[in-house]
């Protein structure tokens, strides 16, 4: 059977530290204001019974992923293993995917990103640390707009202003047979990542042993991440 | 409002409805009698192409990548509204452009019915499809009663400036056609189809409830006064009241026409900001 890959996030292991988020910056370069993987936090209750809950998001890769639908060029697509992934070569930027997107985690560059790595060149400490602008020039790399992880997938590695971007779940680590980022960041552990196919993977034994819960189920959208231990 | 799609969207979908609208009321014409209405058919197929292409020049400057709209020609997503909508307007503005041509050169006797009624049939799905862009999305506002809405609006609109553009021609067309009555039908039918809007809205889910709560309060502007009460109220009774005689129309042709034009592009970008804000 062939793979489909999804995710189980426990609710009560994680700890709302952020790892996962900061993780997915390193690994996809994301610039600022663009969050590949977040979280939403919300207080509940009335004094004194009152409580707070951090819900870690990404994108859902869903089922049934209305982006998917939407999109004109086939840009957004979604893989054999069940990946939602983007190519943005094919992207003609009309945001579509982001209007059917219910959960926001479709993200657009309007502006080139790390631009100021080709312009700024101020330093914390002048001539002890490296400008933004010497170090892209010194390293010689498509360093400002360069995602790596989305270059070694064979998508276009350059963000460009005028595509959308969104989590990939990792798809070039999963292929080397690594878990995504956010999941081997956690010091909880309280990410588990596998093959749904796979009867006998954690992910699979997991879900079967609790009950498990997604984003606006209500939507239909069919997601593949999973929340558990729910507080509520 | 976080906006994805700003006023230029809201622009080609009210210019293209403006065109389609005008080449619809100009085959109309055209296959009632081509020679008594030569003129008003003449710059119906004229302005058509004109007005439809300028809304997507327009749509192209809001696309990221508007160079890889190309692609769109190999990349085809049958479940997407854009992509099937990106060929039928080519298909459109191709066969519009021809008999935009061909009246020009040769005039509207030359033109083979065929191709007109090849026009129209196209005119009608572009019409339709401006709404099911939006409504393929499926936000809450953008709802299935949307397609309707646009395409009343796109002909009323249409009509009414080609009416404006034809101002020669209003006596034999109020005698031919009985125009203000005609009319007025088309704009009961377009206030039915915002009620039955409105009314699911309002009564549907907790998120559509939430769309209506936006719309009456942070949009009460824009769609009682400007898309409700300008745009189909005020033509409604002045007509009705050019119907029993108490009325001109020669006198209130320009600002009534004029009004229902404005009343159209207000309703369509209340739309299209309304899908956003919720």
């Amino acid at each position: 059977m062939a793979k489909k890959y999804g995710m189980v996030i426990d609710l009560h292991r994680c700890v709302g530290c952020g790892a996962c988020d900061l993780a997915c910056k390193s690994e996809n370069n994301t610039p600022d204001g663009i969050h590949w993987a977040f979280h939403k936090t919300e207080t509940y209750g009335i004094f004194p019974h009152v409580s707070y809950k951090h819900t870690p998001t990404l994108c859902n890769h869903c089922e049934d992923a209305p982006c998917v639908r939407v999109c004109p060029t086939h840009a957004m697509h979604k893989t054999d293993e069940g990946f939602v992934v983007h190519d943005p070569n094919l992207c003609i930027g009309c945001k579509s995917c982001m209007l059917a997107d219910p959960y926001g985690v479709i993200f657009y560059n309007k502006e080139h990103a790390f631009l100021d790595y080709a312009t700024d060149d101020s330093s914390i400490v002048k001539g002890g640390t490296f400008s933004k602008k010497e170090l892209s020039d010194k390293s010689k790399a498509p360093f400002p707009n360069f995602n790596a992880a989305r270059g070694a997938d064979g998508y276009e590695a350059v963000r460009r202003k005028g595509a959308v971007e969104k989590c990939t779940f990792c798809n070039h680590r999963v292929a080397q047979g690594l878990a995504p980022a956010c999941v081997v960041a956690c010091p909880a552990d309280a990410r588990i990542f596998g093959d749904l196919n796979d009867e006998k993977s954690k992910i699979a034994t997991t879900l079967r042993a609790h009950k498990p819960t997604v984003l606006l189920p209500e939507k239909g959208t069919n997601p593949k991440v999973f929340y558990i231990r729910n507080y509520n | 409002m976080n906006l994805l799609w700003d006023v230029r969207v809201s622009l080609d979908l009210f210019l293209g409805g403006l065109g389609v609208g005008a080449f619809l009321v100009g085959v109309v014409l055209y296959y009632v009698d081509a020679k008594a209405y030569e003129g008003f058919v003449k710059k119906s197929f004229m302005v058509a192409p004109l007005l439809v292409i300028a809304g997507l020049l327009l749509l192209l400057t809001e696309l990221g990548r508007p160079l890889n709209v190309i692609k769109t020609i190999y990349a085809i997503n049958p479940t997407s509204f854009m992509s099937i909508g990106i060929f039928l307007q080519s298909a459109f503005v191709a066969v519009a452009l021809l008999i935009a041509f061909k009246v020009l050169t040769s005039g509207v006797s030359a033109l083979s019915s065929k191709i007109v009624y090849a026009g129209a049939v196209l005119a009608g799905l572009v019409g339709l499809y401006h709404g099911f862009l939006l409504s393929g999305i499926a936000k809450e506002p953008w709802n299935n009663a949307i397609p309707v809405i646009f395409f009343v609006s796109s002909i009323l609109s249409g009509a009414s400036l080609m009416v404006l553009f034809n101002l020669e021609s209003l006596e034999n067309l109020v005698a031919r056609f009985k125009l203000p009555l005609i009319i007025n039908m088309v704009l009961t039918l377009e206030l039915a189809a915002v009620f039955a809007w409105v009314y699911n809205l309002a009564l549907t889910t907790a998120s559509s409830k939430h769309a209506y709560d936006v719309l009456i309060s942070s949009f009460s502007m824009e769609f009682w006064v400007l898309s409700i009460l300008m745009g189909l109220i005020a033509p409604l009774a002045i007509f009705t009241l050019v119907i029993l005689n108490k009325l001109s129309l020669r006198t209130v042709a320009i600002p009534t026409f004029s009004i229902i034009v404005m009343g159209s592009f207000f309703l369509k970008n209340l739309v299209v900001y309304l899908g956003q804000a919720v």
